[in-house]
């Protein structure tokens, strides 16, 4: 029976699937993402059998943190001698490669065991669009990004700003400029009382 | 009591002063008590824009009629109780950029409750919402002008943490 046979091919074969990470937080992606490289989302996982998937991750430059998350998150190491501790903010690590903070929560979402550097070799991390046509072939769907990418007010057009319903008309004897703020205007001086 | 007879001792030695200085050319008499008064001809009761116009040694000063180009865009009051926002949309987001920038200036200053008309509760809301929403860089047309007078290319600031796309979870 040829049928049976490339069935089990095709349940077993390493499928490669696409995730755009623009606009994303990286660390709810990594919820999206890690069981698609463990291969939990086949009807046929099993922890002993390596069903893993690929997942090429692109603009991972462009992920989003949430509030004051760039400048207060840190990323800690040890290189396991003395004085080998370091830190950096999460701001920092995306400067110095911008595919780094990622890589760091995905690797987090993972169990320490043995696995996890084998699932982490079949993520394929990209700061921006541009993949290497050889890893581009492979890719046969995408995963559903985790969260809606917010419209800046530049990106709609004059005429929906201006007819969209609006919540109060200017009021009587309003002046147009008149609530404009002076920027030259000098700081009052601080008093120090002793 | 002492004030006084200082007072009474003073006022000829004023007297004499201010005779004097209006015959020396160095020191001209001040001119006290000017009263600051507003006129108006028609009635005010429209919006306005203050235009000055120079020319040569007059300079004119004028308060423009305009009419309001959000007008035919208002919603319709049925009961004319409450603040609409309330009644209306009272559950807002960041991401709700038209509605928030009906509320703005064009520096990005939220305008006060006397011209907006929402009451305090909202106000406080409104401040949140639009401080969330210029940090996640979603009102680039409402920031304020830089000090150095340059116009701005990039809808985010250029520093270190603040470069990077944010978002809010609500
Ligand atoms: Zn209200």
């Amino acid at each position: 029976m040829a049928t049976q046979r490339v069935l089990q091919w095709r349940a077993f074969a390493r499928t490669w699937w696409l995730y755009d990470a623009a606009n994303q937080c990286p660390f709810v992606s990594a919820y999206r993402v890690v069981p698609y490289l463990q291969g939990k989302h086949k009807p046929i996982f099993h922890p002993l059998s390596d069903v893993g998937d690929h997942v090429v991750v692109i603009n991972t430059k462009d992920i989003a943190m949430q509030a004051d998350y760039w400048r207060t998150f840190t990323f800690f190491h040890h290189t396991g001698y003395p004085g080998g501790f370091s830190k950096a903010s999460a701001w920092r690590v995306h400067e110095i490669d911008p595919t780094r903070v990622m890589q760091l929560s995905v690797y987090s979402r993972i169990k320490g065991n043995l696995l996890r550097k084998g699932l982490m070799r079949r993520l394929h991390l990209f700061p921006d669009d541009k993949i290497p046509d050889e890893i581009l072939e492979n890719v046969s769907d995408q995963i559903r990004q985790v969260q809606p990418v917010a419209k800046r007010l530049d990106q709609y057009s004059e005429e929906e700003v201006t007819e969209f319903p609006k919540f109060f008309d200017w009021p009587e004897d309003f002046v147009k400029d008149g609530y404009k703020r002076h920027m030259t205007r000098k700081k009052p001086k601080r008093r120090y009382t002793v | 009591m002492l004030r006084l007879i200082w007072h009474n001792l003073r006022a000829p030695l004023h007297s004499a002063k201010s005779a004097t200085s209006i015959g020396s050319p160095s020191i001209l008499p001040v001119v006290q008590n000017v009263q600051t008064r507003t006129f108006s001809v028609s009635s005010a009761a429209r919006l306005k824009q203050i235009e000055q116009v120079t020319d040569g040694n007059v300079t004119k000063i004028e308060g423009k009629i305009m009419e309001s180009e959000r007008a035919p865009y208002v919603f319709k009051e049925e009961e004319p109780k409450g603040c609409t926002l309330c009644k209306i949309h009272p559950y807002l987001k960041y991401t709700d950029v038209l509605i928030l920038s009906q509320f703005l200036r064009e520096d990005g200053c939220l305008l006060p409750r006397q011209v907006t008309g929402v009451c305090w509760g909202q106000q406080r809301r409104l401040e949140t919402l639009v401080n969330k929403a210029q940090r996640a860089g979603l009102l680039p047309q409402f920031r304020p002008a830089l000090k150095s007078g340059k116009p701005r290319t990039n809808h985010r600031s250029n520093y270190k943490w603040k470069r990077y796309n944010v978002y809010f979870r609500n």
